[in-house]
């Protein structure tokens, strides 16, 4: 039997005889697009601080409202200095993670000039596949964060998502992470001067925080995730960190819907 | 970034473990490839300077991504050409690129700068060579020619005026700061006072008087217009007595 | 299949040379004489006709021919060969225009047929090669731009140098150091077209007459400007004998 996609849903050969398949545009075998993320991973939140960034993304990956995998890393570290975590479509994140960063990485070791390549620069490269993709249609079904150090070896955080839209921020969350954590990152860091103020251990803080928040309120998380510190000594990537302190004590007290009466 | 979730998707892949009620299992959701973010864009030329600014809020629906990314863009080093763009900010973003490239590269082949009348029809070709699969930025370009601040603004297919214009504004709130630049750069519907039906006669207006417009311009869009605010960008070319220069002022607007 | 290549072929030969871009050299001064003179007010281009049968139209023979309104050039060599690199000229012109909305300057038409110059032999560099041997002809380009009337003279092997004064083809060499001892910057037009003719006539076979030679000038007001049967006649007239 004809296992190859452009046959899915197709009478079969063996049983119906030739399926005549002149009317199909391209002879060559069906384009093959993304049109939809399947297996996904949700939200991806970051702050700076001074001296550098922090940077969670929680370990499930989700198809539809399955819970499919419990221990995906969705933050990956770059070079010495730079991380990059990715949401939305998991077979693409690992396209861009494990094939094209990966290749990139074994180049510019290749080439051992002692010049790295630092988060703008994967930024940067990152930014336009996606947007290169999107202009053919073609989507790499994520929004992703970067983060690192830039020229200036001042902290640097940028977003760029499936459309090749970037922006830079003090703070970023994609996903949820946009409604849930940005509001609770911007309080502490509003603006560019304030994250002059905000120590490592509260950026930390802060995250796991987030975390939290997203845990209870985003249907498609988990309460396991990938948290990395980013400082001058380097990247400091744990994945599996459990969610601390939690407690649905406060759901009691919710009201307005579900089934109490009252 | 609704397109992350696949709760809004109607199909039956991946499966929902709910009935749905629609048309039937192919209906799909269908992904667009440009999104709007937001941000408003204006210039206004003098007689021998061009200024031109737009605010740094960068949104997408309700969302504000970031209150620091700029529209306006220096398209060289030695150029006085200035670039804003708004829209759809990863095409604003890949046109300034491209328009950055081709004024370095023009200075490569023909050894001098490209001038704004060039790089106005240059401009154009780009915008139109996407005719369709259009590049969703509106564009304002500006710089010194033969001594005087001339300024072209574009639709996202490349249309504009050879000849130039006086002001122009574009993006989200371009609706609400058009008919105040109609009223106080054209002087549209003034008159002397006390004169019967006298208008007064439209002139170049002075520098710091521009300034103050483009500021009031964009504190009343920030007042009335969810995806105006944050901060305003103001860069001013000028041809000033020797040689021409250009500067960039940065001033706060509300950010609510 | 025969090939009129030398030992090298299209590569260096021992001694460092290119023998098909010498030769190709070398067929450029069997071509007609052609000259250009560059002064302030605009540029002269003049070239000798061979009319070689009284029964030849002597206006069939074109050696000298627009690019673009500011923009023109004459020949000594293949003329066959300059068609080729005349319209990638034409067309360079056009889409700067077309890009820009300004005439292409005179020193990047220059470059835009030079880059054609070296497109022969295997192909190199990801450029696809157009030609199996080297252009056979060399051109005086003239126009006018921002940087005022220029002339320049483009080879073969793809350079290419501005001039005041320049002569190519097979009279070249008596004809240039005719325009040396002329040659000085504050020559009128006039004066221009007067030198041009009589270098040409110093080094021509045939016995000048308006039949046997064209000019052309290139100027700020009208551009570029072929001479008309009159407007020849009247400048060999003013030559005299």
């Amino acid at each position: 039997m004809n296992h190859t996609p452009e046959n899915w849903g197709r009478p079969r050969d063996d049983i119906y005889g030739f399926y005549d398949k002149s009317f199909l545009q391209n002879t060559g075998g069906a384009q093959q697009h993304t049109t939809r993320p399947v297996v996904t991973g949700t939200s991806v939140v970051a702050l700076k601080y001074n001296g550098g960034v922090v940077m969670a993304a929680d370990n499930l990956a989700s198809y539809g409202s399955l819970a499919r995998f419990t221990d995906i890393k969705r933050i990956k570290q770059v070079g010495d200095h730079t991380i990059v975590g990715a949401g939305g479509d998991i077979s693409d994140m690992q396209y861009l993670f494990d094939k094209l960063l990966e290749s990139v990485l074994i180049k510019e070791e290749y080439q051992n000039d002692g010049h790295a390549l630092r988060a703008p620069h994967i930024y940067s490269y990152l930014a336009r596949v996606l947007y290169n993709r999107r202009c053919k249609f073609n989507f790499l079904w994520n929004s992703i964060l970067v983060a690192g150090y830039d020229d200036e070896k001042k902290p640097f955080l940028a977003s760029a998502d499936l459309l090749g839209t970037r922006f830079s921020s003090p703070a970023l969350a994609s996903g949820y992470g946009a409604q849930l954590a940005i509001p609770i990152l911007r309080k502490i860091a509003p603006d560019e001067a304030s994250v002059t103020k905000i120590t490592k251990e509260q950026a930390i803080e802060a995250i796991k925080l987030c975390m939290k928040v997203l845990f209870y309120r985003d249907a498609r998380s988990m309460n396991k995730y990938s948290l990395a510190v980013i400082s001058e000594e380097g990247v400091d990537l744990t994945h599996g960190v459990a969610l601390e302190n939690e407690s649905w004590k406060f759901a009691e007290t919710v009201r307005g819907y579900g089934a109490q009466t009252v | 970034m609704a397109y992350l979730h696949t709760a809004n998707i109607i199909s039956d892949f991946p499966p929902s473990h709910h009935h749905h009620t629609s048309a039937g299992p192919f209906v799909q959701h269908q992904i667009t490839p440009y999104t709007n973010n937001g941000g408003t864009i204006l210039g206004i030329t003098g007689e021998d300077f061009v200024v031109l600014a737009g605010d740094t809020r960068h949104s997408e629906g309700y969302s504000i991504n970031s209150r620091t990314e700029k529209k306006v863009h220096r398209l060289g080093k030695e150029s006085s050409l200035v670039l804003a763009t708004v829209g759809f900010g990863a095409d604003a973003l890949d046109v300034v690129e491209t328009m950055k490239r081709a004024v370095e590269d023009y200075k490569f082949h023909h050894n001098k700068e490209m001038s704004p009348p060039a790089a106005a029809q240059l401009l154009m070709t780009i915008l139109y060579s996407n005719r369709f699969f259009p590049k969703y930025a509106y564009c304002i370009l500006v710089g010194i020619h033969a001594g005087k601040g001339v300024l072209y603004s574009y639709d996202v297919v490349g249309s504009y005026s050879k000849s130039g214009e006086r002001r122009a504004a574009a993006g989200a709130a371009s609706d609400l700061i058009v008919p105040f630049l109609d009223n106080q750069v054209e002087l549209k519907n003034q008159y002397v006072p006390y004169a019967w039906e006298e208008e007064i006669p439209v002139q170049p207006l002075p520098m710091e008087k521009v300034r103050r417009l483009v500021k009031d311009a964009f504190t009343s869009a920030t007042e009335r217009h969810i995806q105006v605010g944050d901060g305003l960008q103001i860069i001013t070319v000028a041809a000033s007595g020797v040689g021409w220069g250009v500067s960039e002022e940065m001033y706060e607007l509300k950010k609510d | 299949m025969f090939m009129a290549r030398s030992e090298y072929g299209f590569t260096f030969s021992p001694e460092g040379r290119l023998f098909q871009v010498e030769y190709s050299l070398e067929a450029i001064k069997l071509g007609s004489t052609a000259i250009g003179v560059a002064t302030g007010q605009g540029v002269i281009i003049g070239v000798e006709k061979r009319v070689t049968s009284s029964l030849l139209e002597s206006s069939s023979v074109e050696k000298i021919v627009e690019i673009d309104a500011h923009l023109g050039c004459a020949m000594s060599g293949l003329q066959a060969d300059a068609r080729s690199m005349i319209e990638h000229a034409r067309v360079e012109a056009q889409n700067h225009t077309f890009h820009y909305n300004e005439p292409l300057r005179v020193e990047s038409c220059t470059q835009a047929i030079c880059d054609l110059a070296l497109r022969f032999g295997e192909g190199a560099g990801g450029e696809e090669s157009i030609m199996s041997r080297p252009f056979g002809v060399a051109l005086l380009i003239a126009g006018y731009d921002e940087d005022g009337p220029q002339l320049y003279h483009a080879e073969p092997s793809g350079t290419f140098y501005r001039y005041d004064a320049k002569a190519i083809g097979s009279g070249s060499e008596g004809a240039q150091a005719e325009l040396q001892n002329e040659y000085h910057k504050s020559l009128t037009l006039v004066e221009a077209e007067t030198l041009v003719l009589r270098t040409l006539k110093q080094v021509m076979e045939e016995k000048l007459d308006s039949k046997n030679v064209q000019l052309a000038s290139v100027t700020k007001e009208k551009g570029f400007k072929i001479y008309k049967d009159e407007e020849m006649a009247e400048v060999v007239a003013r030559l005299g004998n």
